[in-house]
């Protein structure tokens, strides 16, 4: 191969050794010289990384791994940096415990240079090192060691991918080759400072559709297709990853022209922001960035004849649901095949065979026929992705729980930014991915073990559908929220401005689709819970712990009831009842207030208690 | 350009949109263009009317409720599979009404019928007159009403900052029409002070 491989220009950082290696003694250059990969591409990226190192970059590939260093670095925006500790300190978990992973013996430092005179790649050199790099953080002094080394050097990687494939970040050998340090220096300030630019852009993905059958909710199918397809064309791009959002890094206004051609074409539209500043100048957030564009993207005609979509409304509809449907999907004989092109399909049923007429059962059930878009029709004609929800509906099922998490990446800015006492770099949001990511699985995974994998439906990582016995099995899913941010974020659990949330619908099955999604999408609140849309619960993330173990006690049923009941006709009433210390359910209400009140206001406890109560 | 400002008022409304999968018809949560510039024309019977306006929650102020209906067909003596209606009670919210010389003379108070079920005794609203507003000076926010992309100078809309796009009908004689590109309640723009509400950051 003999290719530098970015990623690995800090290995000597998983040793007690000195990082530049000009700085060795002549005894320590001495021991290890033999096995150094010296003839490895590689080698020269781990040795010629810095601009302060003896060796500096000379060539433009090292040039460029310099930038990328840099620009995956934490040590540029994070405040005073203070003595050495080797734990790795996350804004979001806190200090772990203390321990020094590095490669202190001579044979495993031997045998880590012995594996790099293999010229590894990325991924080999994971298989054998990753768990040190893992637990290493990227800089060791308190305060910076906030990131991993793992998460630095992927992004190096990164970064050095999208510098050396762009024609905007063009470097020829007679730039760099034969100049002194100095000389390079002031080209790296000029290239960083200046010349150089990059966009960062947010797109979040949205939908016109107003899905109402389960087959409908395939435009969720549609986004994570869309998603994969952004991924998988932009590999080293994507910082941040959510459902439906998407923070990347791009050298030309036209990649942002791309992404959007391509949610279009898959019927999405988009919201925009980004910002093309030089290196130096680099934000993870464009909307912090000075000269952010925000734009909605979409692609749609002025205007549009009869008949419109009923799904999207926004696209003629050309297709006749279930008519062409069975036309095209389901195979006839050729005379009833015949019967249904040349009538309405209501008005043909009993003419049928009486095999095609069992064929297409459940699609006669289909309350009245539909008028659809080409892209709405394709979506539906694909059939139900989601199986468990279509059982429940066979099974009649009555309550389910809409469950949507939610990261704002305003807020996770605003908390990191608080909790490290500087701007954020790029490597610590991408260190969040990984524990975000990790969160997501815990959460789905617990979620399944609590409700059982029948009675969840995943229809994206951040959205799900549970199958209820009652409304008050909706504090089981808090319960695991609270559980999984324990483990992965429990310093947000004492933010007042955690950049996590979730929002629960609790509704009958039959609740249209499109309003569950409207109320998720309108939901305020850091914790929100919605009962058909008409009563809801509202929580900062701080009464999480409070509100779980509220929902755990028993209460006296009765004493719920009756404070629903009158809260019904005069929320002033039931509030007078609920503080009333002569009442007979006084006991009940004052169990209820000390874990509820002044964190819940009495809209959202009197909600609780109907939920509680159900 | 100055607009004359409505409150109205309405016991049971239902500004339905389309139905969806033949069994759900939504209620729309704000007073579009097409549906309160219509039922204007109507009633006053000019063509020169812009008008568009929204809800105003609170004190239990329009409150969603819930009638299946089943509607029947009359030509073949058949009901059709029951639909079920979304519609708001108790409608409170705000009109405003390009001033011109065919909307200078409207009655300070007046009733209009609007949106669906008209013979079952919904839609019927009462306008009453507040006070001219001017719509300069435009500020920054978020548009509370739904209007045409072609009627945007009309309203003063001096730019779209981040558009929600959708469509609205709009006939064209009394038998036909076409949707015309529109902007939608919850777009950034710089419009009239009384079109918009404050951008929310979380």
């Amino acid at each position: 191969m003999n290719q530098l491989v970015p990623e690995l220009h800090d290995v000597l950082k998983l040793t007690t050794r000195q990082h530049d290696i000009s700085k060795w003694s002549e005894q320590e250059y001495k021991d290890f010289k033999e096995f150094l990969p010296v003839k490895t591409e590689t080698w020269k990226g781990i040795t010629q990384h810095h601009l302060d190192f003896g060796l500096y970059p000379t060539e433009p590939d090292t040039f460029y791994l310099c930038v990328a260093d840099s620009l995956a670095s934490t040590l540029t925006r994070i405040g005073e940096a203070g003595s050495i500790e080797y734990r790795l300190n996350r804004l979001w978990r806190g200090p772990e415990e203390e321990k020094d992973v590095r490669l202190k013996e001579r044979e495993d430092i031997i045998r880590l240079f012995r594996f790099l005179q293999t010229d590894p790649d990325w991924q080999d050199f994971c298989r054998e090192y990753e768990a040190l790099l893992r637990n290493r953080p990227e800089d060791l002094r308190r305060g910076m060691n906030i990131t991993s080394l793992y998460t630095h050097c992927k992004l190096t990687g990164q970064f050095h991918r999208i510098l050396k494939s762009s024609q905007a970040f063009t470097l020829s050998p007679a730039e760099i080759e034969g100049k002194t340090q100095e000389q390079v220096k002031t080209l790296y300030r000029i290239k960083y400072a200046e010349k150089w630019q990059l966009i960062v852009s947010r797109c979040k993905f949205r939908f016109l559709q107003k899905p109402y059958r389960v087959r409908d909710l395939n435009i969720f199918g549609a986004l994570q297709d869309l998603m994969n397809q952004i991924s998988t064309f932009y590999p080293d791009n994507i910082l941040l990853q959510t459902s439906d959002e998407l923070l990347l890094i791009l050298p030309e206004e036209s990649h942002v022209s791309n992404i959007s051609e391509m949610a279009h074409n898959a019927g999405f539209w988009i919201e925009v922001v980004s910002s093309r500043r030089a290196l130096s100048e680099l934000k993870p957030n464009p909307q912090s960035m000075s000269g952010a564009k925000s734009e909605n993207l979409y692609n749609l005609p002025p205007e549009i004849f009869p008949p419109i979509c009923e799904i999207c409304q926004s696209a003629k509809a050309t297709r006749h649901w279930p008519q062409d449907y069975i036309l095209s999907h389901v195979g006839l004989c050729s005379s009833c095949q015949q019967l249904v092109s040349l009538n309405p399909l209501g008005s043909v049923v009993e003419s049928l065979c009486e095999a095609d007429r069992a064929q297409l059962e459940d699609i006669l059930k289909e309350p009245a026929p539909e008028e659809l878009c080409e892209k709405c029709f394709a979506l539906r004609a694909e059939g139900t992705k989601l199986k468990n929800l279509d059982t429940w509906n066979r099974e009649g099922a009555r309550k389910v729980a809409w469950v949507k998490l939610t990261l704002d990446f305003d807020r996770l800015q605003r908390t990191m930014e608080s909790l490290s006492g500087g701007e954020i770099s790029f490597s610590v949001i991408a260190e969040f991915q990984e524990d975000y990511s990790n969160f997501l699985k815990e959460f789905t995974s617990r979620i399944h073990k609590e409700f059982g994998r029948r009675d969840v439906e995943n229809i994206l990582s951040e959205f799900f559908c549970i199958r209820l016995g009652s409304f008050g099995e909706a504090f089981k899913v808090l319960e695991v929220y609270y559980e999984a941010m324990s483990r992965f974020f429990p310093v947000f659990l004492k933010e007042n401005d955690s950049p996590l949330t979730i929002a629960i619908v609790c509704a009958g099955i039959k609740f249209p689709f499109f309003e569950v999604w409207r109320i998720l999408e309108e939901a305020k609140g850091d914790i929100f819970i919605s009962l058909q849309g008409m009563r809801t619960v509202r929580a900062p993330t701080t009464a999480l712990e409070l509100l779980t173990k509220a929902a755990s006690l028993g209460y006296k049923k009765s004493a719920l009831h009756k404070l629903t009941r009158i809260e019904e006709t005069s929320k002033k009433l039931a509030e007078l009842t609920f503080q009333n210390r002569d009442d007979k359910d006084h006991a009940t209400y004052s169990r209820l207030a000390r874990n509820l009140y002044p964190n819940l206001d009495f809209s959202s406890i009197f909600t609780f208690a109907l939920l509680v109560e159900d | 350009m100055r607009f004359i400002e409505f409150d109205i008022y309405s016991d049971a409304l239902c500004m339905g949109e389309r139905t969806k999968g033949g069994l759900f018809r939504p209620c729309c949560r704000t007073i579009r263009y097409s549906q309160i510039s219509g039922a204007l024309r109507k009633k006053f019977g000019v063509s020169e009317i812009h008008s568009a306006g929204y809800l105003v929650n609170g004190n239990g102020n329009n409150k969603t409720d819930y009638l299946i209906y089943s509607p029947r067909e009359r030509a073949r003596e058949a009901s059709k599979l029951p639909l079920r209606m979304e519609f708001l009670t108790n409608v409170k919210g705000k009109v405003y009404v390009l001033e011109n010389d065919s909307t200078t003379v409207f009655p300070p108070q007046f009733e209009v019928f609007m949106g669906a079920f008209i013979s079952r005794g919904f839609g019927l609203c009462r306008l009453k007159r507040v006070k001219l507003v001017d719509s300069d000076p435009p500020k920054q926010g978020i548009l509370r009403t739904r209007l045409p992309m072609n009627n945007l100078e009309t309203f003063n809309i001096r730019k779209i900052l981040k558009p929600v796009y959708g469509y609205l009908f709009e006939p064209t004689s009394p038998t036909s029409g076409v949707y015309v590109l529109s902007l939608f309640e919850g777009s950034e723009v710089i419009a009239p002070e009384f079109l918009i509400s404050p951008i929310e950051r979380r």
